[in-house]
């Protein structure tokens, strides 16, 4: 294969630097190089890592495998270049969560992931862009720089996880961590023809990563195929102590599951539900093309596909927007200009250094949602707009929960559209929101998801398959993917930059 | 349900932000078509429906009771924006000096 | 019984519910692993969890939830089995995330009661609520502005909530002296006022006296003393029937309590109003307290004050009032009762405890664990003066140094020659030669003036330099004279 180095996927790489057909140092270097080509166009980090401190790194690694030192079998992700949404903790690094706000914020310690990341001797390249604390979907809302979609730069790479699906989609980095609310991994995974994988909530501790809605919040990735994925996945989930939102489970054994399964065995007789709410007018013909294109491939390898229906669809979005803009006003409140980050000029009374160090430090995105948040927790909405929320909540739970009593999985398109340009949507709350319309559902019931590429619309924009399996499913959904990957090609294509 | 000029302001204090004329003008139009879009909700019957808090039943893990130092603490409270000595410094706080 | 305030017109009587928040004995805070001592250089015992830093979570003290529960339990509540932390919001440099973790909606601990007793009236007071929530840190207001110091910010407190069954500051002093009486036995708090570990918030109103419904309430904070409390709320109760009089109205507002002048002062309000928008914590799970946890640690509670005291009275023969004292504070209770198992009369060592004893680290302004003295040094004090081995003069002068050095009272005694003189053949030459120097006295004595032999026992007592048994002294005297 004339692959590029930094084309491969993280098993292909991870195979070669075991059999020492490559060192450390080359897949370092390979990567720094493609982020010196790149960048200018793609502007995916906020921080890269200092070069020589990473080549050091590379040397340190390279010098003790030549010793004999060090069972490399031990650090499944030795050598191996990651990048890190800029909402998790590095310790020593930046952690702006591309804000004003937190813009020369250091973190004083280490989310438990760049722990788990550490011990499994990964390289962490930097810290990548995204929506102003994760609310967007375009990372038009950073208010530090600009992203672009590796495919075509005049469109948005999606968000918020835009970094950190654009450095996967441009080659940047083997594989990137991102986080996943309500589509903030799938949708930009969607946009930039990459693999995004939002586990089963609390599968992956949140401990060190920004919040923006607590109970929605769930770490995941961005990678190139499923298979990396899985592979991650059964690395990093795992209860933490630091999180009592972590589920109490071990570590997932997805992996060694997947990686000799032969596909149409495995396809074969699967029940796929597809709700009718998930194909409706809203998707564009070309989308649904696609998506119909991987129902195809799926019923030829022995797969049922059903039309099925999602009876509370249609207020998943409300919903949704109430709660996590509830949480968020809530999580937000700790930037006060108090013990770091942002604080205003020239302010003599507390009241006003707090209002003017917030409305200076934080974006438009995050004040309309801090308001609508603020609003719905208040003394006379709350009612009729939080707790109404929530038990719309369940009712979603439950329409999931009488589907997979019958169905393995449900399948549908990531988002109605593909990328969008730049200022298309900004303006537009509400045209904003409609690209997260199929992804929500997944983060109300805390379910497993990911979105694989399906193809490219006619202008050359990549397009994402979305399958969601039932409470702690991850097998399911990944083995689904990664049949399916095992049956097309449209994982492999690489954008020309 | 209507959202008034004087809503936006209520709640932009609670929340210790200020919006100026043209901020808060453009602000009421924003939450007024989003508060028109989440009142969609008040379709669905929800009587006898508990609410939930967390998507998944969780049991809670406490900690025990023994002590652990920061183990670099100037790092974290050299982030403060100003202090004295120690403590962090904040401007005066009304009504208390 | 009620506080009554005669008017011309209407008679008024006081109402008050008292919000009292302890802190609880852990070594770390309620949601990080930092530790909680007092003291310590600012911000010392901070950590990016307790500052709020970006991506922290709470974690949760077991130690803190055992204790909220073993003070909800030995306060007769119930305990909820279901339980959970919400966010109360407000803004102020002294709250990192601008929440505090309390407990609104499912507290830990429900309908309780404690008995109290003003002027030997004996009175049920309900308690509503005990919850667990955080602290917020301290704020020192200068001249160039405001500093922090979040040391105390997570440190664990309950917060215990009183119906309004009060009706008299009085009654309000007798239920805060019960409530940290019962919270010192369980061992959940040092319930130390002066340190801020106990602090009481009191809402009080007037109403005529008849009258079912309540008055407008004001709160009134900042009080540093149980006497301040007490004082505080006659004030304010006497305040607001005087404004009713001249024909007023009750503003409902809070009111902070000037020590010195000893008036409540209204706090200025802030225009607008609080909403602290309580809702659910996303970042820390509910949680069920089992039962098997709750009777764990039910069976872990002491003996109460209540209980003590009924048995020191039955067992020890002690007056309700005696019972009273030593039982107020179980150290104090403590200390006593290994006495009294050392031997000694038990109403003798009581007495020499709360009179003596008391006396002497109150002026030094001490408490009973702070001195070195062993409880069976009280009981030989006390067994030593029974047998007549030093005098009660004797007694008290050593007590001091008793309770300074820890020494056992035989060893000063015997260090000082202080042992009493009993030995007849030791005092009859004494004896003789005081007779013979006070031909006036003995003549005064034998002519009926009783008054004379006093003078005659302080005489040998003198020559003795107290070290002789007055008893004995006076029983010799008596026999000389007679001869
Ligand atoms: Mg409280
Ligand atoms: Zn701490």
């Amino acid at each position: 294969m004339g692959e590029a180095l930094y084309e491969k996927s993280l098993l292909v790489l991870r195979k070669l630097l075991q059999d020492g057909d490559l060192t450390v140092s080359e897949v370092v270097q390979s990567y720094l190089t493609r982020v010196r080509t790149v960048e200018t166009r793609v502007g995916s980090f906020i921080e890269l890592a200092e070069e020589e401190a990473l080549l050091q790194g590379a040397k340190t690694l390279d010098e003790r495998r030549s010793r004999g030192e060090g069972d490399i079998s031990h650090h499944p992700l030795y050598g191996l270049p990651v990048g890190m949404k800029d909402n998790i903790a590095v310790r020593g690094m930046r952690m702006t969560n591309a804000s004003r706000m937190l813009e020369h914020y250091r973190s004083p310690y280490d989310a438990t992931v760049t722990t788990r990341l550490r011990e499994a001797e990964g390289i962490i390249m930097g810290k990548l862009n995204m929506d102003e604390f994760a609310m967007g979907s375009s990372t038009e809302t950073s208010a530090l720089q600009t992203t672009r979609n590796p495919w075509h730069t005049d469109y948005v790479p999606g968000g918020s996880s835009g970094g950190s699906a654009a450095a996967v989609a441009a080659g940047e980095v083997a594989f990137a961590f991102g986080t996943d609310s309500g589509g903030s991994i799938r949708q930009p995974a969607a946009y930039t023809g990459v693999v995004g994988f939002k586990p089963t909530y609390g599968r992956i501790s949140r401990f060190g990563v920004a919040a923006f809605a607590s109970s929605f919040d769930t770490v995941g990735f961005l990678t190139r195929d499923a298979l990396d994925a899985a592979f991650i996945l059964d690395i990093f989930s795992g209860f933490d102590e630091k999180d009592t939102t972590s589920l109490p489970h071990e570590p997932t054994n997805v992996y060694h599951t997947l990686k000799d399964r032969d596909p149409d065995t495995f396809l074969k007789g699967l029940r796929i539900a597809v709700p009718h709410e998930f194909m409706g007018e809203v998707i564009s013909p070309e989308v649904k093309a696609r998506i119909e294109e991987a129902f195809h491939v799926l019923e030829q390898a022995g797969a049922h596909i059903e039309y099925v229906h999602f009876p509370h669809m249609a207020y998943a979005e409300p919903a949704y927007y109430i709660l996590t803009s509830a949480e968020a006003s809530s999580n937000m409140s700790r930037f006060d200009g108090v013990r770091y980050g942002y604080r205003a000029k020239d302010v003599e009374d507390i009241e006003t250094m707090f209002k003017k160090t917030r409305s200076e430090g934080l974006g438009w995105e995050v004040k309309r949602r801090i308001l609508l948040g603020t609003f719905s927790l208040s003394a006379g909405h709350y009612e009729a707009f939080y707790q109404k929320a929530q038990k719309v909540r369940t009712l979603i739970h439950e329409d999931f929960a009488r589907l997979f009593a019958d169905y393995d999985v449900v399948l549908g398109p990531t988002t109605p559209t593909a990328a969008f340009k730049f200022g298309e949507r900004l303006s537009d709350p509400l045209k904003m929101y409609e690209s997260d319309l199929l992804t929500v559902i997944a983060n109300l019931a805390g379910l497993p998801a990911i979105s694989v590429p399906a193809g490219f619309t006619s202008a050359g924009l990549p397009v994402g398959l979305q399958i969601m399996g039932p409470m702690l499913g991850e097998e399911e959904v990944l083995g689904v993917a990664h049949a399916y990957q095992t049956l097309t090609e449209h994982h492999l294509a690489r954008p020309t930059l | 349900m209507q959202v008034t000029r004087d809503t936006v302001k209520e709640i932009a204090d609670y929340a210790m932000l200020t919006l100026n004329e043209q901020e808060l003008e453009h602000m009421v139009r924003d939450m007024q078509e989003i508060v028109s879009f989440v009142e969609k909700l008040n379709e669905v019957p929800t009587d006898g429906v508990e609410p939930m808090i967390h998507p998944v039943k969780l049991m809670i893990v406490m900690h025990d009771d023994t002590v652990q130092r920061t183990e670099d603490l100037d790092a974290v409270l050299g982030q403060a924006p100003d202090r004295s000595g120690s403590y962090f410094q904040v401007p005066q706080v009304l009504g208390e000096s | 019984m009620s506080h009554v305030t005669e008017s011309a017109e209407k008679t008024y009587e006081t109402v008050v519910g008292l919000e009292v928040h302890v802190e609880l004995a852990t070594k770390t805070k309620l949601f990080c692993r930092c530790s909680t001592t007092f003291g310590d250089e600012p911000n010392a015992n901070t950590c990016p969890i307790c500052l709020a830093h970006p991506g922290t979570l709470p974690q949760l003290n077991e130690e803190a939830v055992a204790y909220a529960i073993k003070a909800a339990l030995a306060l007769g509540c119930e305990i909820s089995e279901r339980t959970k932390f919400d966010r109360k919001s407000y803004f102020y440099p002294d709250l990192p995330k601008a929440y505090q973790l309390s407990q609104y909606d499912q507290p830990l601990g429900q309908n309780g009661k404690i008995e109290i007793e003003v002027d030997g009236v004996k009175k049920t007071v309900r308690i509503e609520r005990v919850h667990l929530e955080e602290d917020a840190g301290k704020l020192l207001h200068t001249v160039g502005g405001t500093l922090v110091d979040l040391n105390r910010g997570g440190v664990p407190l309950i917060e215990i909530v009183s119906a309004p069954d009060l009706r008299s500051g009085k009654e309000a002093r007798a239920y805060l002296e019960k409530l940290k009486a019962i919270l010192s036995y369980t061992g959940v708090s040092d319930v130390r006022m002066e340190e801020g570990s106990l602090r009481c918030d009191a809402n009080v109103s007037v109403r005529p006296v008849g009258e079912t419904r309540f008055g407008t309430k004001t709160e009134i904070k900042n009080m540093n003393t149980f006497s301040g409390v007490e004082k505080a709320i006659e004030y304010e109760a006497a305040r607001q029937v005087e404004v009713l009089k001249q024909g007023g109205w009750v503003r409902q507002e809070t009111r902070r309590f000037d020590d010195a002048r000893r008036v409540t002062i209204a706090m200025r309000s802030k225009e607008r109003a609080q909403d602290y928008r309580y809702f659910p914590d996303p970042d820390l799970v509910p949680f069920t307290v089992s039962r098997a946890w709750v009777e764990e640690i039910k069976s872990s509670i002491p003996e109460l004050p209540d209980e003590r005291r009924a048995r020191y009275m039955a067992q020890y023969g002690l007056s309700a009032y005696d019972a009273g004292v030593l039982t107020l504070e179980r150290t104090l209770a403590d200390f006593y009762e290994s006495a009294v198992q050392a031997g000694g009369d038990p109403k003798a060592i009581a007495n020499w405890l709360m009179v003596e004893v008391l006396g002497h680290l109150n002026k030094e302004n001490k408490a009973i664990t702070e001195t070195p003295m062993r409880p069976e040094h009280l009981s030989e004090l006390v067994k030593l003066i029974e047998e007549g081995v030093i005098s009660g003069k004797i007694g008290k002068s050593v007590l001091p140094e008793m309770l300074e050095s820890g020494e056992a009272p035989r060893t000063i005694i015997e260090r000082k020659g202080l042992i009493q003189i009993q030995d007849t053949s030791a005092l009859e030459p004494i004896i003789a030669k005081v007779i013979e120097n006070n031909p006036q006295s003995v003549a005064d004595y034998r002519a009926g003036k009783d008054r004379a032999l006093g003078f005659l026992v302080g005489q040998v007592m003198k020559e003795t330099k107290g070290k002789a048994n007055p008893q004995r002294v006076n029983e010799l005297l008596l026999k000389a004279l007679r001869s």
